[in-house]
C-alpha cells in the first residue's frame, strides 16, 4: 500500500499530513493550496490519515465513556452517517458510524483519522477526515476559523459574515468578478501577525451551475475537481480567469443583511452587534477552555478591526463599488 | 429583591466599545449587554442582592428608582432564562 507524506506551510507552522489512505491523500497537494514548508523545523502539527477496519479503529482510537459525549447527529453527505463527538481533557473524538473516526490531541498538536471503506465519497472524506481535524488542530496554534468569505480589496482584507443565505459566497464572487482576489467563500482562518491576518488553506470552492454562469467567465474557467449532486467543486488557483490569494491583512469584518433593494448600504456597527452573527456557529470548539480562547481571540479582533453592517443589495456592480469605497476609507 | 445574585462560573465576558458580550463556555451560547446591563453585571459579586445593586446603579445613572427596579427585574429574568445567573 502506498504511503503518502506532505509537509505544508500552514500559516508559518510546519504541518505534516501522512498516511496510507489514497482516496484522501493522493491528490492532497492540489486540494490544499498551502505551500510546502521550507526549513528543517520539526512539524508542529501532524495529521495521519489511514485506512482501517472497525476493529482496528476500536483498538487504536477507542472512544471515551458516554459521559464525555458532547454532541451527536446525522451528517448528510452522499448518504446519511450518524456522528458523535466526545471531548475529554485536551482530546476530542468524532465518530462517523461505520465510516471512520478522528481523534485530535490539542496538547500534542496531532490528529489521526481512520477511515473504513468508501461508503463516503472521497471529496466528503477530505472535508471530514482531513479538513475538519486540521481546522481543530490549527486552533491549538491560535489560528481560528470563522464562517466568512473574504476578498482582498486594494490590499485590504474585507471579510463577510452573516446568517445562512445572507450572501457570503455571492459577495466574494461579485468582488472576484470585478478583478479582486478572494481568499475563500466559506471558511476563513484568522490569526495574529503584525495585526490580524486572514488566510485560507484551500482554493477549492463549491458552487452550483447558476453561480458559475453568473460570476465565472466560462464553464471551464477553472479546473473542476469534482461534481456531486449538482454542486461543482472548482479549483480557483492556477486559473487565468479567477483570482485567488492565500492570505491578506484583515482590515474589516462586514455583517451582511439582504434587503432585496438594488443598492448596497454600508454602515458602522458596534462590534457587539456583529458578534451576535458570529456566535455560536463560529465559537464551536472541543472544550470550554478552547471555546474561551476562541471567544477571547474573536472579541479582541472585533475591537481592533473595522466592523460594518452591509445592507447587501441586488446590484452587484453597486455592491462592488461600495466595497471598493469602503476599502479606500480604511 | 433580597436574594443574592450569583454568576454562573461557566460564563466568560468581554467588553468591547462600551458594551459587553457574555459567553456560556459550556453551551456556546452568547448574550449581549448594553451599557446599563454591563454595569449591572459588573456589580454581581455573589454577595449583593438586586436591591443592593440598584442602590449602586442609582448613583451612576440618572433614572427613577421604580423604573430602574422594573428594568433590572426584567433583566434578571432574562439572565436566569439564559442560565447566566442564579439566585442564592
Amino acid at each position: 500500500m502506498t504511503t503518502y507524506s506532505y509537509i505544508f506551510n500552514a500559516f508559518d507552522k510546519p504541518l505534516r499530513i501522512f498516511g496510507n489512505w489514497g482516496p484522501c491523500l493522493k491528490d492532497l497537494r492540489s486540494w490544499y493550496a498551502m505551500p510546502g514548508f521550507n526549513g528543517s523545523n520539526a512539524p508542529e502539527l501532524t495529521l495521519e490519515i489511514t485506512g482501517a477496519d472497525i476493529e482496528e479503529i476500536e483498538r487504536i482510537i477507542p472512544l471515551p465513556g458516554i459521559e464525555y459525549k458532547i454532541r451527536s447527529g446525522i451528517m448528510m453527505v452522499n448518504q446519511n452517517f450518524d456522528f458523535s463527538s466526545y471531548a475529554q481533557g485536551h482530546r476530542q473524538w468524532i465518530d462517523y458510524a461505520g465510516a471512520g473516526r478522528c481523534m485530535i490531541d490539542f496538547s500534542k498538536g496531532s490528529a489521526i483519522s481512520m477511515i473504513c471503506g468508501n461508503a463516503m465519497l472521497p471529496t466528503y472524506q477530505k472535508y471530514l477526515f482531513a479538513e475538519h481535524p486540521l481546522d481543530k488542530l490549527l486552533t491549538s496554534k491560535d489560528i481560528f476559523s470563522m464562517h466568512a468569505s473574504c476578498a482582498s480589496v486594494k490590499g485590504k482584507g474585507i471579510a463577510f459574515t452573516g446568517n445562512s443565505g445572507a450572501g457570503k459566497s455571492t459577495a466574494a464572487f461579485a468582488l472576484m468578478h470585478k478583478g479582486m482576489p478572494i481568499l475563500t467563500d466559506e471558511k476563513l482562518f484568522i490569526f495574529k501577525d503584525e495585526g490580524y491576518s486572514a488566510g485560507s488553506i484551500s482554493d477549492i470552492i463549491k458552487v452550483r451551475q447558476d453561480v458559475i454562469s453568473k460570476f465565472f467567465a466560462s464553464q471551464d474557467a477553472c479546473h473542476e475537481y469534482d461534481v456531486i449532486a449538482g454542486e461543482h467543486y472548482l479549483k480557483l488557483g492556477g486559473s487565468k480567469t479567477t483570482i485567488w490569494q492565500s492570505r491578506t491583512p484583515l482590515t474589516a469584518l462586514c455583517m451582511l443583511e439582504q434587503t432585496g433593494k438594488p443598492e448596497t448600504e454600508v454602515k458602522s456597527i458596534n462590534p457587539t452587534k456583529l458578534a451576535g452573527g458570529l456566535f455560536p456557529v463560529t465559537i464551536t470548539s472541543a472544550s470550554p477552555q478552547f471555546r474561551a480562547a476562541k471567544f477571547g481571540f474573536i472579541m479582541d479582533m472585533l475591537e481592533n478591526i473595522e466592523c460594518r453592517l452591509v445592507k447587501f443589495g441586488t446590484d452587484m456592480d453597486d455592491f462592488a463599488a461600495k466595497i471598493e469605497e469602503l476599502a479606500e476609507t480604511l | 429583591m433580597e436574594r443574592v445574585l450569583i454568576k454562573n462560573p461557566d460564563i466568560i465576558s468581554k467588553d468591547v466599545k462600551g458594551e459587553t458580550i457574555l459567553l456560556n463556555s459550556v453551551s456556546g451560547k452568547y448574550f449581549g449587554l448594553n451599557k446599563v446591563g454591563r454595569a449591572f453585571w459588573e456589580k454581581i459579586d455573589g454577595v449583593r442582592s438586586l436591591q443592593d445593586i440598584a442602590e449602586l446603579l442609582l448613583k451612576d445613572f440618572d433614572v427613577e428608582k421604580d423604573r430602574l427596579l422594573k428594568d433590572l427585574e426584567n433583566l434578571i429574568l432574562t439572565l436566569k432564562e439564559n442560565n447566566l445567573i442564579t439566585l442564592g
